[in-house]
């Protein structure tokens, strides 16, 4: 099975206000560049040793945020030799990182293409109204310029974040967006709708239930396939990393507030979060709160998380993960949910899938699993 | 001890009026309580009774007073609840005193309870002692409150007393005329004995505790007693009485209030109003017994979750125990599973002893509307009592419905007249009566069907008085009445739990207020849902849940799944409190929204 690493960098320029990411405002001279990277190396050395993870295959590392371009190409370079010389890290390896447009400059994306091969970049709307609404501090321009820089600077997967539900905002303003998006020429775009707290005044269903299905349509007619709930990606080019969580694998979390899980010895999965308190991170003094995953649990991450992706559940899968057939552990789900036309109909692999009127309600079929 | 120095006495009143405050002080002025022990309502000790600052049951106790004449007197003091649902606690407490301490807030004047209780003290020939309370407070108009009990009762009220019981004010002046203007009890120490059971309550430790007032003659410790009613002999292995503490006493004689042990262990072999006497020398005759009290009002209790289905029976049965004026018995609803149909008192009884099985054994409960016992004749000449709409026999094999009638009685400012008028006109009320008690307050009563009177009567009443109006009621017969089944269906299946009995000419309000409700309260689904009102097979309302329409997660990553999973536990969590109809989860609130319907 893949094995991911995660990096967490919890420094961001300024704190747009609908955020719930664990990040802290500050000045880029502010940012404890070296030391948050050392610090990141020796956590590293430390779950590599408790949890026998050297040498491993990895397959996908991912740098997310807060902000991972606040720190400079050289300290992010350190975290990836740290992880070269303790993982087998394939050839074909995903290395993604996360930016927003305004850090992204020409003089340091040569350097950032060589390091990773792949680049997320929050570009949330391209109109400047709404831009401003939500926080942000770049401007639809600098996106674009973002976007344009880094594909001659050499990056050939680009992935591009934009939002819809905004405070106010029309269908026509959506469709503007995403006719920008995919002008852009990106092969991933995430499309997510705004649900944070305070920002969020939710959208009246009809027009929620309008706008994702224009989203749904208007990228998979661009080419685009609708791969997750909010993900879409040109062929080939699905974000290998984020399908590790969707598919119940293993990955390795690295930095404060970040998440990991693991099978310890006895093939219990682990879940790990580590400490927002930044400072006490910087000292090497790491501390998490870890949460032991029962079966039952389990089962039903595997099922509700499965489910959000196009691909579903792999039921020959799950029968050799959890040694209970489908149809035995939840009796009657699959008939029930194909009669009422919410699955899709099976591929060539025996699979469950559901299709957009079962996304669209996906939160109340996800209760069955619980 | 000399009956000539004892003073059997209970203390009545409308609803807050200060009974059990009073009962505070007299506790405290005769060295009953110290200081150290006192809490407000001391009486009161039921958790239920203190919380909500209502006395529930009655309460004896036995104080000892130094009067001005330097003789120790006995004072037996018996403080009763006051509101109209626990009126049978008054009745039986009257039973055994001769006088009365006729509490009357100064503020409010008399109200209706006031009225009920004074009256019914004066049918069993008690000496009344009104007593002017709350002087303290600003309001407070001495000289109309005693003019108006003289007006009403027809009594001489010139030796009134007015009174704080917050401050002791008039405390002393009660005392003293207690023992100079009561009467002490009359009974003969020689005669054979004859003592009235007042209450009896189970004790873990000692089995059935009964209360009792000896009429005639003696009872000593080790007697073979026999309960003249019930025809059962037992050993009287205790006696005491309570002086708020419990006093183990050899004796009980003519006069006495106390209570008797007597190794009975339930609660039902001690009938209320039953006369005790000796085996050996029994009286001739029982002392005229008390009317057995029957609920009126009937709501189906079931538990939330089915699972405390057994815990709800074991639950009833104790409570059972202490409280004989109840009654259940198993029932099952499609809707909310199994469950038991109970009888109460009233409305407010209901309530209380809802709260006590929630509180006192931990379970979550719901109840459906309550209703009255209506008799129901069907076409084929057979008459049973239906008091669950669940058992109601279609419209079109029913021949005639009976339901139970009250006498009402409203006291209030005359201003609020109208809206009064206006109220018990739309509650199907026929007027009886109407006199003024002085210019600026009325009387009226009316004849008004007890579904009515059950449902938000007493809140309207209210809300049209400005919270001046007050009530009383007693049971009136049966009448016969246009009554229909008002079926309630959720994409076509009845649901029985809601289903109620309503008057013909506001089947059509009501069925269309129950659907709208319940709009309001069923969350969408995943399919339409259709609520509809039917009499019969006829729908008369209908509303419909649209469906579900959108609820998806944006984001979820590695760092969201435990959230996420611990969000979709609680939401089904919420789920399993809900009730299947069919395909369709209803939610315990909906059920509650409509159980609350005018
Ligand atoms: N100001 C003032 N308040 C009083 C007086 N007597 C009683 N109260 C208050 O009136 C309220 C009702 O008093 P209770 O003694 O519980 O009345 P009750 O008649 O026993 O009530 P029920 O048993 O429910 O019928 C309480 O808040 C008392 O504190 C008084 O003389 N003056
Ligand atoms: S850039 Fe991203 S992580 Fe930083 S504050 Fe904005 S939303 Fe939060
Ligand atoms: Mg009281």
């Amino acid at each position: 099975m893949t094995f991911g690493v995660y990096i967490h960098i919890p420094f961001c320029l300024q704190k747009c206000a609908y955020c719930d990411f664990h990040s802290v405002a500050m000045k880029p001279e502010d940012v404890p560049q070296r030391e948050y990277a050392e610090a990141i190396c020796a956590e590293l050395a430390k779950l590599s040793a408790q949890y026998e993870l050297r040498g491993r295959e990895v397959s996908t590392i991912y740098f997310g945020g807060g902000t991972p371009t606040l720190l400079e190409p050289r300290n992010l370079g350190t975290i990836l030799d740290a992880l070269r010389s303790t993982f087998a890290v394939a050839p074909d390896a995903e290395i993604s990182i996360e930016a927003n447009p305004e850090t992204l400059e020409p003089r340091n994306l040569g350097t950032l293409s060589h390091l990773f091969t792949r680049l997320s970049i929050g570009i949330q709307s391209f109109n400047d109204k709404h831009l401003q609404a939500l926080g942000r501090i770049h401007s639809s321009a600098t996106a674009i310029n973002a976007v344009k820089s880094a594909q001659s600077a050499g990056f050939k997967n680009i992935g591009i974040d934009i939002m819809w539900g905004l405070n106010g905002q029309t269908i026509e303003e959506l469709k503007d967006d995403l006719k920008q998006a995919i002008s852009l020429n990106a092969q991933h775009i995430s499309a997510y709708q705004l649900t944070q707290e305070p920002c969020a005044q939710e959208p009246p269903e009809e027009l929620a239930r309008g706008m994702f299905l224009l989203v749904h349509d208007t990228l998979t007619a661009a080419g685009f396939e609708h791969y997750e709930i909010s993900n879409f990606a040109r062929p080939g080019f699905r974000c290998r990393h984020n399908e590790i969580y969707w598919h119940s694998g293993e990955w390795l979390g690295l930095g404060s507030g970040a998440t990991g899980s693991l099978r310890t010895g006895t093939r219990n999965l682990v879940r790990r979060n580590c400490s927002k308190d930044i400072k006490r991170y910087l000292e090497h003094d790491f501390t998490y709160e870890t949460e032991a995953i029962g079966r039952k649990s389990e089962m039903a991450e595997y099922c509700f998380m499965a489910l959000r992706t196009s691909d579903g559940i792999d039921l020959k899968d799950f029968k050799q993960k959890f040694r209970i057939e489908f149809d035995e552990a939840y009796p009657d789900l699959q008939e029930k949910w194909n009669r009422a036309g919410y699955t899709n109909s099976q591929t060539h692999k025996p699979t469950i899938s559901l299709n957009l009127k079962g996304w669209l309600i996906s939160d109340d079929l996800f209760q069955e699993f619980v | 001890m000399n009956s000539d120095l004892i003073r059997n006495f209970c203390i009545i009143a409308h609803v807050d009026h200060g009974k059990s405050t009073l009962a505070d002080r007299l506790l405290e002025a005769t060295g009953a309580i110290t200081m150290r022990e006192r809490k407000d309502q001391f009486l009161d000790n039921m958790e239920l009774e203190r919380e909500r600052g209502i006395t529930i049951k009655s309460q004896t106790v036995r104080l000892s007073y130094k009067a001005k004449d330097g003789k120790t007197y006995e004072l037996n003091l018996i403080d009763t609840p006051g509101h109209v649902d626990f009126r049978y606690e008054v009745s039986r407490s009257l039973a055994a005193c001769e006088g009365a301490l006729l509490v009357v807030d100064a503020t409010q004047g008399i109200q209706a309870q006031t009225v009920a209780n004074a009256f019914e003290a004066i049918d069993h020939k008690l000496v009344l002692i009104p007593v002017i309370n709350k002087i303290d407070l600003p309001g407070a108009d001495i000289d109309s409150t005693v003019k108006q009990i003289e007006e009403t009762f027809g009594i001489d009220a010139s030796h009134s007393i007015p009174a704080s019981a917050k401050t002791g004010e008039g405390i002393k002046e009660i005392l003293e005329m207690v023992v100079n203007y009561l009467p002490p009890p009359k009974g003969r120490k020689d005669a054979p004995l004859r003592a009235l059971l007042i209450d009896s309550w189970f004790d873990s430790y000692q089995g059935v505790v009964s209360l009792l007032r000896i009429m005639d003659g003696k009872i000593k410790k080790g007697d073979q007693v026999l309960m003249m009613n019930a025809g059962k002999t037992y050993e009287a292995l205790k006696l005491g009485i309570y002086n708020p503490f419990n006093v183990e006493v050899n004796e009980l004689e003519a006069g006495d209030v106390g209570y008797l042990v007597a190794g009975i262990r339930e609660v039902r072999d001690t009938k209320i109003g039953d006369t005790v006497t000796l085996q050996a020398n029994p009286a001739v005759a029982a002392l005229p017994g008390f009317k057995e009290i029957k609920p009126i009002v009937f709501a189906g209790i079931y538990p939330t979750d089915s699972a405390q289905y057994d815990e709800l029976r074991d639950a009833l049965l104790k409570l059972k125990l202490n409280d004989w004026s109840f009654t259940y018995e198993p029932e099952s609803s499609m809707a909310l599973g199994f469950g038991f149909r109970c009888g109460f008192l009233g409305s407010l009884h209901l309530e209380v002893i809802m709260e006590r099985l929630e509180r006192e054994y931990n379970l979550e409960l719901i109840s459906t509307a309550p209703t009255v016992g209506y008799q129901v004749m069907t076409t084929d000449g057979a008459i049973k009592t239906v008091s669950n709409p669940a058992d109601f026999p279609e419209s079109q094999n029913i021949e005639v419905i009976e339901e139970p009638y009250a006498m009402v009685n409203v006291i209030s400012p005359a201003e609020y007249l109208g809206g009064i008028f206006q109220l018990c006109q739309e509650k199907r009320g026929e007027q009886q009566h109407l006199e003024y008690l002085s210019q600026e307050r009325i009387r009226v009563t009316y004849l008004l069907p007890f579904q009515e009177l059950i449902s938000d009567f007493h809140d309207r009443l209210k809300a049209c008085s400005k919270g001046f109006a007050s009530l009383d009621y007693e049971l009136h017969g049966y009448r016969e009445g246009e009554l229909v089944k008002l079926n309630i269906l959720i994409n076509g299946d009845p649901v029985d739990a809601l289903s109620v009995i309503v008057h013909r000419d506001k089947a059509y309000n009501q069925g269309r207020d129950i659907v709208q409700k319940l709009r309001g309260e069923i969350p969408r689904q995943q399919y339409e849902v259709a609520i509809q009102a039917a009499i019969g097979n006829k729908p008369i309302a209908r509303e419909t849940v649209k469906p579900l329409r959108k609820n998806v997660t944006a984001k979820c990553y590695g760092g969201d799944v435990t959230r996420k999973r611990k969000l979709l536990e609680k939401q089904k969590e919420g789920k399993k409190r809900m009730k299947m109809v069919g395909t369709v989860e209803i939610p315990q609130e909906a059920f509650l929204s409509v159980l609350k319907v005018k």
